[in-house]
């Protein structure tokens, strides 16, 4: 303390003293030198750039972070450097001039990366956010999604399941397309797409940068109608080499277990079940064998899973070159027996700068390796608890269930483990080179390449075995493999100008992404005699497949763009662009799209009547933006017409000749669509940026309505025209539909001054998002029914995408004389004598609500009943540092969505024999009986007890505390006094991941994905948020050492 | 400056279109005798699908004309056509009108194919092969529309095979009676 007095005394004092000298000499032009460095660790800063004010002169500073320019007394310097607050300070004489900056945290200076060039927070005129890798805590994941979760207003992070190494999907501003919702993945510059954005460890992002609205995606056009997330790696810096490294360790449990039945209640559901469908009971369910609880299954298939991190980082350089290297490997165990995911990482990449040169080569790799397989969670929830697991008679060796002897065909959800073996594993390239040249003051040339390369083969084998009902199964080997590879050239000049108070950034370029190819071959091997050898090279009769086809969704893609933003004083900006895509999707007579946008900002705290009148604001702008922006990523399967050969052997087959032999057939039974072409997003966004408190308090806010066209359907033809086969295929996708996602976002965040070594932040984040089809286009406006099971899924006008629709429950029928009343009722309102209230109603059935009041339940009594997609999602972000002690939450909700729980029709319902949750012992037993659930085994059928109904959509809401990380890091003193020079910063930290969840769900785990596990490749977007027994997200609890040398 | 838009030329493809790698298509696959022989194969086979000569022909025409009556247990589409009690909604006449349709356009596409295509010259057999497709593929579209036009009366008539129609032509409207038979 008295050490910073004395220091501010002596600084002030030597200003006073330098201005004094200065004042005679006022008009002259003096050398400054003098060291920039950083104000958190006093370390130098190199390559920080110097400019004076108002002209276009300026150096850089060296790798010791000392510069030297010539400059005018009464003029300017201004400071600016990559993630660091811009300082402008007035040359007050010749001679020695230090400066220290500050890191930015999220203030107006920093610099920002929007498409194809970089801006600084305050010119901006559209939703940025940017979500520093810091700030997520430290945690488990794999993929840098998970980085996001609960950060930014607006995007919400759905995890595939618990397995670890699934991926990610990421939704901005709401479901906006039919065929696919992620965003556009930009690495480094570059387009890339979800595969390449997995291939990033977490641990090599600096931060990702995210684009919400069509002012700023509108330059990616027909890649960004669902938003634009950025990832800037981190680079090397020039100076000493710095070589630093982390370790992890953390422990994974599923935290809830469902409450099933015993095995006395399982014996007793069993014989109810057999009374309601007249079936004979099986002698051994009288046995007293039955009576006893073998197997708790939840606790065999779940287990306390173990995993590590380890990764080293080194980096360094000089003037002219920096290099960074980055290697870690992942092991991760899945709560689930019994699966283990390990992953290798490694990034080289090297930084050129020579003179008006610049390049820069990156070459990423990721190895992946899996072991085993994960069991069935519904497996478990629905084999009988009075079975062991093992059974030395059964082939194979596990425990089997017949229909004859048990009532059950339950399937033993340990043998898939122990009989069959699996592995896989999977190696990515992924190199990406640059060159920039200045080819004169403010115009600057770069192209820059990327491409991708990976191979994957993946190996199984099963032992012979017989599972439920005594299905036998013989021994099987497989194995397939697979390859595939892409690239991407892009190339743009720049420009950027400034005269007065007016500044012109122009950028012009061009983009080909070549299609790039996949290729699988799979093959089957049957016929060995022993499991001595678990590989198909030994079996004697193997049956293959191939397939072959392209890398990207999309075909080839050619695309031209350019931008301009003009910023007048500071305070007024304007910025335009233009995109015209092309890809080989499209049909032939809709090849090209143009997408423009435009927006304009504000900054109305800079107006002289502001400053007078709202002087607490440090910092107000206001945005407006309007944009085009498409999707072309839904396959390329609908602009040609393929030939078909009978898919069911013989469906295409005729007679011929005396002996009457079957000959097949080929021909055409589709047509392609000439017309087809991009969906297409338009957007609207209004904002306010302001700060108060010297920018200590942020607020920012947007109001958006998304407005998305031609979204593909597939409608139905006319029979007449020839094409399907029998009734069936006869359906063509077209443009047509139209859907709505309008919202308002939030974020509000406060960082406190450094007082006594405590600072801390808090941010909050929300989002309100409604979301709504507007019509199905008017060819054939056909509702789109999907679903799953017992839930099932409406698109059509009015409502949101996939919203559950069906029937409404009463109450269970408690005798007949209910029944008879409510017969009664409906044969009054329609007339007819014959009328019943609900065909095949019977004592202990679910009575459904007439909610058209007719008198009688039918198809015409059902309506929507919620929505997969959320209403309002939230996050909030607190950090805290006291002396060495960091601390760091982030906790993440959705409030307004429902869950259509699926598991609830088998662990509710017993259509046949298996295990159920302990509702069930609520269920409908003899006339007279008050009842939540109906009788067992009585009318379970989806169009009878099971069919969409109210009862399986239940209320997903949840807050989850996705992260708590605290850290401790030790003092240089402390780490000098047992390492020596070796140590140069030393972290421990403990960390917590879904500590806890606070939700009215009765399932696992409110949080369910929209993929199937699958990074994205089949987005079920009709069937989001259908609970059918995926494995939960884990809670974990992580230690972790970081060092530095 | 002049460097930098070579480079931007050399990123330019002007055509945009692929070929599929695991799938034949309608225009690269019948350009041979064996493939245009699977085409009318296909043709046939229409005729043995729902609602023609492998099932329900046999209730419809016999239900209808009186050679055979509903015993009691009968029930569902083919009790009401006994009775003379069906709507626009059967089942049994939406399947034929599909078939009767798919065997038409295949026909029309073993058509349009055949004539298009050029047999060698030193197979003798291809030309005349080429012949009995067209002939075979023109009979069997009659057959089809002589079913058409004595059941429903005034049909959409289609004379080709189009891979990309457009909406117009998709829904095309039905013809005159005259003009089916004209056609037949």
């Amino acid at each position: 303390m008295k050490r910073k007095l004395l220091k501010q005394f002596l600084i002030s004092i030597g200003m006073a003293l330098s201005i004094m000298i200065s004042l005679p000499g006022f008009s002259q032009t003096g050398k400054i030198t003098g060291k920039v460095s950083g104000s958190d660790d006093g370390l130098s800063l190199p390559g920080v750039t110097v400019r004076i004010k108002g002209t276009s002169e300026g150096t850089v500073t060296n790798v010791d972070g000392v510069f030297s320019i010539n400059a005018a007394q009464g003029s300017t310097l201004i400071f600016s450097f990559l993630g660091y607050e811009q300082k402008e300070i007035v040359v007050s004489a010749p001679g020695t001039l230090n400066v220290t900056l500050s890191k930015s945290t999220n203030s107006l200076n920093e610099v920002v990366v929007i498409g194809y060039g970089t801006a600084r927070r305050k010119d901006l005129v559209s939703s940025v956010d940017v979500v520093s890798a810091k700030d997520a805590g430290a945690n488990t994941s794999t993929s840098p999604a998970q980085l996001l979760i609960g950060k930014a207003p607006g995007v919400q992070v759905l995890q595939a399941n618990g397995v670890p190494g699934s991926g990610a999907q990421i939704i901005v501003r709401g479901t906006g397309s039919f065929t696919d919702v992620s965003p556009l993945y930009v690495i480094d510059g570059i387009q890339g797409d979800a595969n390449l954005f997995n291939t990033i460890s977490p641990l090599d992002i600096e931060n990702i940068t995210i684009l919400k609205d069509a002012a700023s995606t509108a330059i990616y056009g027909v890649a960004a109608a669902n938003g634009v997330v950025m990832i800037t790696t981190k680079k090397g810096k020039a100076g000493a080499t710095q070589i630093s490294f982390t370790s992890q360790v953390g422990f994974s449990t599923i935290p809830k277990k469902l409450d099933l039945l015993k095995a006395a209640d399982y014996v007793k559901l069993l014989k109810d079940v057999d009374v309601s469908l007249n079936q004979a009971i099986p002698a051994k369910l009288n046995t007293p064998y039955v009576l006893v609880d073998r197997t708790d299954w939840q606790n065999e298939i779940f287990k306390t899973a173990l995993s590590t991190q380890n990764d080293v980082s080194v980096s360094g350089g000089g003037e002219k070159v920096t290099y960074n290297m980055s290697a870690g490997y992942v092991t991760q165990q899945a709560t689930v027996k019994d699966y283990q995911f390990k992953r290798f990482n490694n990034r080289f990449s090297l930084d050129e700068k020579l003179g008006r040169f610049h390049f820069g080569q990156t070459l990423n790799l990721r190895y992946t390796k899996t072991n085993g397989q994960t069991a069935s969670i519904s497996n478990a929830l629905t084999y009988a608890p009075y079975q062991p697991i093992y059974d030395a008679s059964i082939p194979g060796g596990y425990s089997i269930l017949t229909n004859v002897d048990d009532n059950s065909n339950a399937s033993n959800p340990l043998a898939d483990l122990g009989i069959k073996t699996e592995s896989s594993s999977e190696m990515v390239l992924y190199p990406q080179v640059f060159g920039e040249i200045k080819i004169i003051d403010g115009l600057t040339f770069r192209s820059q390449a990327s491409g991708v390369y990976g191979s994957n083969v993946s190996d199984s084998y099963q032992i012979p075995y017989v599972t439920s009902n005594k299905l036998a199964f013989d021994r099987q080997a497989g194995r397939s493999s697979g390859s595939f590879s892409n690239y991407t050239i892009e190339n743009y000049l720049s420009y950027n100008h400034s005269f007065g108070k007016h500044n012109i950034s122009l950028t012009a370029g061009t983009s080909y992404i070549d299609a790039g190819n996949t290729e699988s071959l799979s093959a089957t091997g049957t016929g060995m005699l022993t499991d001595a050898v678990k590989n198909i090279a030994v079996a004697t009769t193997i049956t293959s497949s191939a397939s072959s086809g392209y890398y990207t969704q999309f075909g080839d893609a050619q695309s031209y763009y350019g931008r301009l933003i003009y910023s007048y004083d500071d305070k007024y900006i304007f910025s335009a662009s233009i995109r015209r895509d092309g890809s080989s999707n499209f049909g032939p007579l809709s090849r090209y799209g143009n997408f423009p946008g435009a927006g304009f900002a504000w900054r109305f705290s800079q107006e002289d009547f502001i400053k007078a009148a709202l002087p607490f604001i440090s910092d107000g702008k206001l945005r407006v933006g309007w944009g085009r922006t498409g999707n072309n990523r839904f396959g390329l399967t609908s602009t040609n017409v393929f030939t078909f050969a009978g898919s069911t052997a013989g469906n295409l087959a005729y007679s011929f000749g005396q002996p009457e032999q079957f000959v097949s057939g080929t021909t055409v039974i589709t047509i392609a669509n000439p017309l087809l072409h991009w969906e297409s997003t338009d957007q609207t966004d209004a904002g306010i940026d302001l700060s108060f408190l010297n920018n200590r308090l942020t607020f920012n806010a947007d109001y958006y309505n998304r407005k998305s066209s031609g979204l593909l359907v597939q409608i139905p033809l006319p029979p007449s025209l020839g094409v399907g086969i029998n009734t069936s295929s006869s359906n063509e996708t077209v443009n047509a539909a139209d859907a709505q996602n309008k919202g308002f976002e939030f974020q509000l965040g406060y960082h406190s001054e450094v007082k006594r070594d405590f600072s801390y932040n808090i941010s909050v984040n929300g989002a309100f998002n409604k979301n709504k089809t507007i019509s199905l286009g008017v060819q054939s406006p056909t509702p789109i029914i999907e679903g799953s099971g017992a839930v099932e899924t409406m698109t059509m006008p009015g409502i949101p995408i996939g919203s559950y629709y069906g029937y409404r429950v009463e109450h269970v029928a408690r005798d007949q004389a209910e029944i008879d009343a409510l017969n009664k009722i409906a044969q009054q309102k329609s007339g007819s004598p014959t009328a019943v209230y609900q065909a095949g109603l019977k004592p202990g059935d679910f009575i459904f609500k007439d909610l058209n009041g007719d008198g009688t339940v039918d198809t015409k009594d059902q309506q929507f009943l919620g929505s997969s997609i959320p209403k309002f999602i939230y996050g909030i972000n607190l950090g805290a540092t006291y002396q060495n002690f960091d601390l760091n939450v982030v906790l993440s909700g959705v409030q307004g969505v429902q869950i259509g729980n699926n598991l609830k029709s088998t662990l509710e319902f017993a259509a046949t024999g298996h295990n159920a949750s302990t509702a069930i012992l609520n269920r409908w037993e003899k006339p007279g009986d008050n009842a939540a659930l109906p009788r067992a085994g009585q009318d379970a059928t989806g169009s009878g007890n099971t069919r969409p109904s109210d009862f399986f959509i239940d209320n997903g809401a949840y807050l989850r505390a996705r992260n708590i990380t605290l850290g401790y890091t030790f003092s240089k003193a402390t780490l000098q006094s047992f390492s020596g020079n070796v140590l140069s910063k030393l972290r421990v930290y403990i960390a917590a991941e879904n500590l806890f969840t606070i939700t009215g769900y009765k399932g696992y785990d409110p949080e369910l994905s929209t993929v199937n596990g699958d990074n994205n490749n089949h987005d079920t977007i009709f069937n989001r948020g259908i609970d059918n027994g995926q494995i939960p997200q884990p809670r974990t609890f992580l230690f972790g050492i970081q060092a530095g040398f | 400056m002049t460097g930098g838009l070579l480079i931007l030329s050399i990123g330019c493809k002007k055509d945009l279109s692929l070929p599929n790698k695991s799938a034949y298509t309608y225009d690269t696959y019948f350009t041979s005798d064996a493939a245009l022989n699977q085409a009318v194969v296909a043709t046939y086979a229409g005729l043995l699908h729902q609602g023609l000569w492998a099932r329900e022909w046999y209730y419809t025409f016999d239900l209808l004309g009186y050679d055979a009556k509903n015993n009691q247990p009968l029930v569902g589409d083919l009790l009401q056509m006994a009775q003379y009690n069906f709507g626009p909604d059967l089942d049994v006449m939406n399947e034929t009108w599909s078939a009767l349709y798919q065997i038409i356009a295949r026909a029309n596409v073993v058509i349009d194919r055949a004539q298009v295509w050029k047999p060698d010259p030193s197979k003798p057999a291809e030309a005349t092969d080429q012949t009995q497709y067209i002939a075979e593929a023109k009979f069997l579209r009659a057959y089809a529309y002589f079913q058409l036009v004595n059941c429903f009366g005034r049909v959409p008539l289609r004379t080709k095979y189009i891979p990309l129609p457009t909406p117009a032509e998709i829904n095309l409207a039905r013809s005159p009676v005259a003009d089916v038979w004209a056609f037949i």
